[in-house]
């Protein structure tokens, strides 16, 4: 049968998805990208759909995917959009899909309780506190209902987290096979339901993590699959970036310090040249963190650094590690608990020396301080080679789709990520499907043409004056995003006394209870940083206006990405054009993304950045953007919300 | 009088300014990286320049580096240079960098070979034979990959086993060492500005003809769609 008839049979007003749905309405952009599917099945290319919140994403990749028969792996960013495609996609893809298939979801190590270490636990609860031995009970009665061993499930989990480190089925105290509770392995029941099913769901932290691991040559977790679908695609950069980085810090090391005594104390054993060496460690460590900036910091790493007191101090950590190593040796016959202690000591003794010796010309070194804690790092300049060797050999098709992947109109505008996903022009399909909500009648793009720009010293005091005009016009009922810390304090502090709106202020409380007083609060306003650009989905009068400070230009002070940025321009790169500009387009879009979220919504995008329209790249933003008309006047603003 | 010489350096990532006074090294600066070598690269000559009691009027040659190298940097420099070249009638001469980066290497090799990565598995490299009066270019600044290189090494001096240098050793060190040339211990000498004036000097004496306004960079990067189908081999 022709795509185009296939597409009509699973979508059109005959369809099984219409008699299923009460007030079905046809979705164009949903049946483009059907057919999009089914063109990338066809010509057995990647596919990168941009489509927008509202187009019914999910069931436009699910339904081809699923009728044809193929195996599918279905990765997000978030767990909201895991549970939004298990819980409430999912029953509705069971009703009108043609063959019936079987799905299982498949979370981090983390996740699963293991029996093994709940028993130990239960065996040493004397050391516990009160609070901790009623949590245990709790778990007792949790594990008795169970079938799936998943923390998620454990409705109303009290709030020990730290006490679920222990009994979670962390890799490094797993005996695999050889395991006596190996029966009744809730990993293994989940592996096995994974192996068995025609469509897996998992985050894109499992998958890559898993990508990772057989790059080293271990075993896998994920099953194989004909399609890979990563939805919420923007993210994977970021996430392969951090999987396919080295990394080393002062709190892995306590950890591993932590966890190697507890297995020699709880053998009942007391030796002291293990309690020698691991004071040694410890003092190594105090070292290594006096040798970087006391105060929170992220910056570069050169060789030039390694001759200095942090190279040393780093040298004295790997010191006190091989020391630690030959003092468990002996111990090993008595306390066999603590053979992945070694092979952990060992694996971070490589790390370290991995990123002292800057042993790989294509990454980034950098550190950071936060506290008492200091991470180095080594991360890969680019990702796209990676994903090249790794991904696109793990199975036949790969789709992509989010709702900000193209930073402009034509197949051009997907060039950015493309790179980054290791995708040539020519080898893989790209489309921009158009938004399925009202953008030219039900939005207002206003960006100011009075105020001063960014680094203008006058600009807070002009944009926090913008905010107080417009939250008048909107009547409160806005989400104000910042790009920086101290430009939402000035700003809070410019008009706190000003606004007659309840204003909500990150910081002040957790991000879920302020959510969820700003959803409650019609009229309340929400001042947030880059936490809240993404992943807020408030549909509704609640969120009437986004307002944007500033173009959120990636810092270049920021050590990866001013590396990125050298080694993008000494390739004759304009690293402005090519990483900076697309980089803030999309995350724009992501934070502008926010306002529409249903078909009935209506509002105003305020980017209080007079760059956006004066200057030469201004013109790449709006094509970036979706359709809302322009306008300069404030007035018009006024109207709109009349 | 002697012959003052400017050398400006925005290849990165270490860009440099260099005086000279005939053969005589005045001063050499090189930014350090993350500094930003374009916003510091006027402040840096105007320091220097007023540092040792020279007006840019005083200057006989102006020499620069015009790439492969970093984009921005390039354009800074050379524009920065060809600016002071027009307003005063001082002549300029324009270096590339492999050439500089060949200069800086040769010990006593007759045959260099200087490479910059260019990302997505391809070089920027170019072929220099050292003679007893300096050194000629064989194969001029190209961009491909390492298959291709060899390739035209074979073609251009079969048998031979030139000297690799340069900052794109380390990043192909993999692929070189299966490839018949020559990777020493330490194969990245980063050239200085002063290099790039005695360079420049050199040449001038030697009756290399002075360009401005039609010096650009040497931009080796085709467009992206090309560049794309050079990098998958199709």
């Amino acid at each position: 049968m022709q795509p185009h008839s296939l597409v009509r049979q699973w979508f059109g007003p005959d369809s099984p998805l219409a008699k299923t749905i009460v007030g079905y309405e046809l979705r164009p952009a949903q049946e483009q990208m059907a057919l999009l599917v089914l063109e990338a099945l066809e010509r057995k290319q990647p596919l990168l759909v941009e489509a927008a919140t509202g187009t019914g994403k999910t069931l436009a990749y699910l339904l081809p995917l699923l009728n044809m028969g193929k195996k599918v792996i279905v990765s997000t960013a978030t767990k909201a959009l895991q549970d939004q495609i298990v819980h409430k996609d999912m029953p509705l893809v069971r009703k009108v899909v043609v063959r019936p298939f079987r799905m299982a979801v498949l979370k981090g190590r983390a996740n699963y309780l293991c029996h093994l270490r709940y028993h130990k636990l239960k065996e040493n609860s004397a050391r516990l506190s009160i609070k901790e031995k009623q949590w245990l009970t709790a778990l007792e009665t949790w594990l008795r209902k169970t079938r799936s061993g998943d923390r998620d499930e454990w409705g109303g989990m009290p709030e020990r987290p730290q006490l679920w480190s222990e009994v979670h089925a962390d890799t490094l105290y797993c005996p695999g096979r050889v395991c006596p509770e190996a029966q009744d392995c809730f990993l293994a029941h989940a592996r096995r339901q994974a192996m068995e099913a025609d469509l897996v769901v998992v985050n894109h932290h499992l998958f890559f993590a898993d990508l990772a691991v057989k790059e080293g040559g271990f075993g896998e977790l994920l099953p194989k699959a004909d399609c890979i679908v990563f939805d919420e695609a923007h993210r994977i950069p970021d996430i392969v970036t951090r999987f396919f980085g080295w990394e080393l810090s002062n709190g892995q090391l306590s950890d591993l310090l932590r966890d190697s005594r507890e297995q020699v104390g709880l053998a009942g054993l007391e030796d002291a040249g293990f309690t020698a060496e691991g004071e040694r460690l410890e003092e190594a460590l105090r070292e290594l963190r006096s040798a970087f900036p006391a105060e929170n910091a992220r910056d570069g790493l050169s060789p030039d650094t390694m001759n200095n007191r942090p190279g040393r101090a780093i040298l004295q950590v790997e010191t006190a590690l091989h020391r630690l190593v030959d003092a468990m040796e002996p111990l090993l016959d008595k306390v066999a608990s603590l053979g992945p202690c070694k092979r952990r000591t060992i694996e971070l003794l490589e790390t370290s020396g991995r990123i002292r010796q800057f042993q790989d010309p294509g990454r980034v070194h950098w550190f950071e301080t936060r506290g008492r804690f200091i991470t180095l790092s080594a991360s890969p300049l680019e990702t796209g080679p990676t994903l090249r060797d790794l991904l696109y050999p793990a199975a036949e098709y790969h789709l992509f789709t989010s709702a900000t992947l193209a930073t402009g109109t034509g197949d051009a505008g997907f060039d950015f990520l493309a790179r980054q996903l290791g995708l040539l022009p020519g080898e893989m399909l790209a489309q921009r499907l158009p938004p399925p909500f009202d953008y030219a009648h039900r939005t207002l793009l206003y960006v100011p043409k009075d105020i001063p720009e960014p680094a203008h010293g006058d600009f807070a005091h002009a944009a926090a004056e913008e905010i107080v005009h417009l939250l008048n016009h909107s009547k409160g009922r806005a989400l104000v995003l910042f790009t920086s810390q101290r430009m939402l304090d000035s700003v809070h502090e410019a008009i706190r006394d000003r606004s007659p709106f309840p204003l909500l202020v990150q910081g002040a409380l957790p991000n879920g209870i302020l959510l969820q007083r700003f959803i409650e609060d019609v009229q309340s306003v929400l001042l947030g940083l880059a936490s809240f650009w993404e992943g807020v989905d408030v549909p509704g009068e609640s969120l009437s206006m986004v307002i944007v400070d500033r173009l959120p230009f990636a810092s270049p002070g920021d050590p990866l990405v001013a590396a990125r940025s050298r080694w993008l321009e000494s390739q004759e790169i304009n690293a402005f054009k090519e990483m900076y500009i697309p980089k803030a387009i999309l995350s724009l879009k992501q934070g502008l993304g926010r306002l529409l979220r249903r078909r009935d919504d209506r509002g105003v995008l305020a980017v209080l950045d007079r760059r956006m329209v004066d200057k030469w790249y201004g013109r790449w933003f709006l094509d970036g953007l979706p359709p809302s008309p322009l306008t300069r006047d404030r007035e018009a603003v006024r109207r709109f919300f009349q | 009088m002697t012959l003052r010489c400017l050398a400006l350096d925005g290849s990165g990532p270490l860009g440099g300014v260099a005086l000279l006074e005939g053969d005589r090294l005045v001063e050499s600066t090189s930014c350090p990286e993350g500094s930003g070598f374009g916003v510091t690269l006027y402040a840096r000559v105007e320091h220097l320049l007023t540092q040792h009691h020279v007006t840019v009027a005083d200057l006989g040659l102006l020499t620069v580096t015009l790439g492969p190298g970093s984009f921005t940097g390039l354009r800074f420099a050379l524009g920065l240079a060809k600016g002071m070249a027009l307003v005063h009638g001082i002549p300029i001469l324009g270096i590339s960098t492999l050439a500089l980066q060949a200069e800086a290497s040769q010990g006593n090799h007759p045959w260099i070979l200087p490479l910059r990565d260019a990302g997505q598995g391809l070089l920027f490299f170019g072929l220099y034979h050292a003679l007893a009066d300096g050194l000629r270019e064989v194969i001029p600044p190209s961009m491909g990959r390492l298959a291709d290189m060899s390739a035209r090494l074979q073609a251009t001096i079969p048998g031979e086993t030139p000297l690799c240098c340069g900052p794109g050793v380390a990043t192909h060190l993999e692929g070189l060492e299966t490839m018949r040339c020559h990777v020493p211990d330490h194969p990245h000498a980063q050239p200085s500005a002063a290099l790039l004036g005695l360079m420049g000097l050199n040449r001038w004496r030697h009756g290399a003809q002075p360009a401005a306004l039609n010096l650009e960079p040497l931009y080796l990067r085709p467009p992206q769609a090309q560049m794309q189908r050079l990098a998958s081999g199709t």
